[in-house]
């Protein structure tokens, strides 16, 4: 009822010419109105896909979704970019919104404007439709989004007297109570294996590494905010006040330790705080993520869409299971039905679903998803991911190490990755303003 | 002319070398010319590249684009200063081990023999899933040992990132190239080491005297072997490498193809550097063949 109504004010405002979307296309003759039947196939690695095949296939008659596991990370994306050429395409794939780009200017997706019609203005704020619609045409659909916030351990800040900071000046003092309670612990973590929270804390800085400019895209990894984050990072880890880790096992270990007491990640942590630090049940607790003026603002470090890849036998049935997984309440319901998952929807109408499935003891009782919704909300709008971004991230993972030796400044591994990213982009083909 | 027996023993030879002919083709000759035929072509888009892209025929551009890559070219530099940890250590170790084992004194043959080619069973990759559990800082019981002692090592630090991966690899094949010395010190003639004996060589001037020189083949072959295994380089490193990203993703040249394959999706620059690797990994072993002949030569 809510959503018709919505629908229907979205179309209206389209009707005076604001928006650049065909509503008509729910109606008859176009491929948006033909039902989807038969069977399709869908590969994902994110945590609950099976368990949403099944929910799907009982509540659905019609349509028979297989579902495959597959993977996570680059050995993911080299299957489904072989699956492509080979013409073995699944219905249905997962795509990190890192990743979605790439995929689309390498010819690899479907375009989905036709098929969903006004679905993803319907259901998505600006920050996270720019993420999946990209030079005129709509390549995914958002499932979860990645809104950033600050972990830290409520315990050892009341013991020792430290402020939760709310700025990021504040921040960098905070480093310094943390290393002066305990000289083995720290309040904050560089990673030396991502560069997905750099990215982010980029963005929240109100950076656009990637934008495209009619018919050519503006590489600026070095812009000013950026500049300003990196100085302020590069700053933090050179000083010892933060930790240079490994993203993976070491950070964890540095979490279970009591060496890493404070840190800045997305809402995808708490669950995987809860399942990987079950001991320190209660210590937690959740803040919105500093800021550089003290006004709200966040950025998106990870988050996930669905797509159709190029190839795909049923594209119409694959839409609606697409459309029931990300934006149906009984699908979200689904995704976190298999345990504890902290994930946080795009579909901001959807929070209460996964809200209600998520235990809070954990953070002391504390409303974590409340603390989400408001970083939602201010995710700085503007960032776009690049079409090379797997030669981005890896020129900057191999230059990050030796920000913690001390031998690089991190502004100069991002000026080196930006030159890689140019430098590829052109090689493709594709069109870089100067 | 040609008798019938004759004739069908040329059948019979025919029959059987059918299949090696066969499975040659099929794994090694047909994937080659597909890798010369790919690295011959690049994927252009245009604009933002929404449109989608297209194989284009780009001659010689790959490879000019791999040997002008410093990154490709660091990757034979790493493999260079691996081989000189390597060879040396595992050759020499495998050898020492061959000679004590050949000799008199040693006791429980058959348990040390087994007992040092046991790592070999264990395949490469779970080896060095292990050994980056032993490296990596706060998991390792061998790191905090040695923290506790006052030596703090990072072994998945790009300093020592040659001497972690060589580690691995000689506790893989120390033993399996001690069992191929071993082997050849079973066909020393016995007449010789008495002779040796009688002349008053002790044990240690017979070893280097009469046995190396004798078994000198066997070590030639597999200095080769090890040679063309380290331009191949992978396993180890990437492995150490998803650990620790401070050796980078294009340490070592196979390493190279690998992200410029999948995570780059530079086919064509991926099919180029594996045919500079195979080429560089062929004129190598020529080079080592040659030499080791002429050295053995008397």
């Amino acid at each position: 009822m809510f959503r018709r109504r919505l629908t229907a004010l979205v179309c209206s405002v389209a009707a005076l010419g604001l928006l650049a979307t065909g509503c008509g296309d729910s109606d008859g003759g176009t491929p948006a109105a033909e039902k989807g039947t038969g069977k399709i196939t869908f590969w994902s690695f994110v945590k609950g896909s099976d368990k949403v095949a099944e929910a799907f296939n009982r509540s659905h008659p019609d349509i028979e979704v297989t579902f495959e596991a597959v993977p996570s990370g680059q050995e993911y994306y080299s299957k489904l970019t072989n699956a492509v050429k080979a013409g073995t395409v699944p219905d249905v794939a997962v795509a990190e919104f890192a990743q979605l780009p790439e995929f689309a200017t390498q010819g690899k997706l479907e375009g989905l404007n036709d098929r969903l019609g006004p679905l993803v203005e319907d259901h998505f704020p600006e920050a996270t439709r720019e993420l999946v619609q990209l030079g005129g045409e709509t390549w995914g659909v958002p499932r979860d989004a990645a809104p950033l916030m600050m972990f830290y351990r409520n315990d050892f800040f009341t013991s020792h007297g430290i402020d939760v900071p709310t700025t990021w000046a504040e921040y960098r003092t905070m480093t310094g109570q943390v290393r002066k309670a305990d000289p083995k612990a720290r309040g904050g973590v560089l990673y030396t294996d991502n560069p997905g929270l750099l990215t982010a804390l980029a963005q929240q800085a109100g950076s656009q590494w990637f934008d495209t400019e009619k018919d050519a895209w503006k590489v600026s990894l070095t812009d000013a905010p950026s500049r300003k984050v990196a100085d302020y990072w590069g700053d933090l880890a050179g000083q010892d006040l933060v930790h240079s880790l490994s993203s993976l096992d070491p950070f964890w270990t540095s979490v279970q330790q009591n060496r890493t007491v404070a840190y800045v990640c997305a809402s995808w942590c708490a669950g995987a705080q809860q399942a990987t630090v079950a001991d320190q049940k209660g210590k937690w607790s959740v803040a919105p993520v500093p800021t550089w003026d003290g006004k709200p603002a966040s950025a998106m470090y990870g988050g996930s869409s669905f797509v159709i890849p190029k190839g795909a036998k049923n594209s119409a049935a694959a839409a609606e299971f697409i459309k029931w997984i990300t934006t149906d309440p009984e699908g979200m319901k689904a995704w976190v039905s298999t345990g504890t998952s902290s994930m946080f929807p795009a579909d901001p109408r959807l929070v209460p679903v996964t809200k209600s499935a998520f235990p809070t003891d954990y953070f002391g009782g504390q409303d974590i998803y409340a603390v989400g919704s408001e970083s939602y909300k201010s995710i700085v709008p503007g960032w776009t991911w690049g079409p090379v971004m797997g030669t981005t991230n890896t020129a900057v993972v191999d230059r990050l190490p030796k920000v913690a030796d001390g031998g690089t400044k991190l502004i100069d591994v991002l000026a080196d990755a930006q030159r890689a990213t140019v430098e590829d982009m052109e090689r493709r083909g594709m069109k870089v303003a100067p | 002319m040609t008798s019938p027996s004759a004739r069908a023993q040329r059948r019979t030879a025919a029959l059987l070398l059918a299949p090696f002919f066969v499975l040659f083709t099929a794994v090694t000759i047909a994937p080659l010319v597909y890798a010369g035929w790919m690295s011959l072509f690049t994927t252009r888009t245009s604009g933002l590249g929404f449109g989608g892209a297209e194989e284009v025929f780009a001659g010689v551009d790959n490879y000019v684009q791999a040997l002008s890559d410093p990154a490709f070219r660091g990757g034979f530099v790493t493999i260079a200063a691996y081989v000189a940890v390597y060879i040396p250590v595992m050759i020499g170790g495998a050898l020492v081990l061959a000679l004590l084992l050949d000799t008199a004194l040693a006791k429980a043959r058959a348990f040390f023999q087994l007992a040092l080619f046991l790592p070999h069973a264990v395949p490469g990759l779970i080896a060095a899933l292990i050994w980056v559990y032993l490296y990596t800082p706060g998991l390792s019981p061998v790191t905090d040992f040695l923290a506790s002692g006052g030596l703090d090592i990072d072994f998945l630090s790009a300093d020592n990132a040659v001497f972690s991966a060589a580690n691995i690899a000689v506790w893989e094949w120390i033993g399996y190239n001690m069992v191929i010395f071993y082997a050849a010190l079973q066909a020393v003639p016995g007449e010789t080491l008495d002779a040796a004996k009688i002349d008053g060589a002790g044990g240690i001037r017979t070893a280097l005297s009469i046995k190396v020189p004798m078994i000198r083949p066997a070590i030639a072959l597999a200095v080769l072997f090890t040679v063309i295994g380290s331009v191949q380089l992978f396993t180890e490193p990437k492995v150490i490498y998803s650990a620790s990203s401070s050796i980078g993703s294009s340490w070592t040249p196979n390493m190279f193809v690998q992200t410029a394959a999948f995570t780059h999706n530079n086919f064509g620059l991926a099919a180029a550097a594996s045919l500079l690797i195979a080429l560089f990994a062929a004129v190598l072993s020529f080079l080592v063949t040659r030499f080791s002949r002429s050295r053995s030569k008397p």
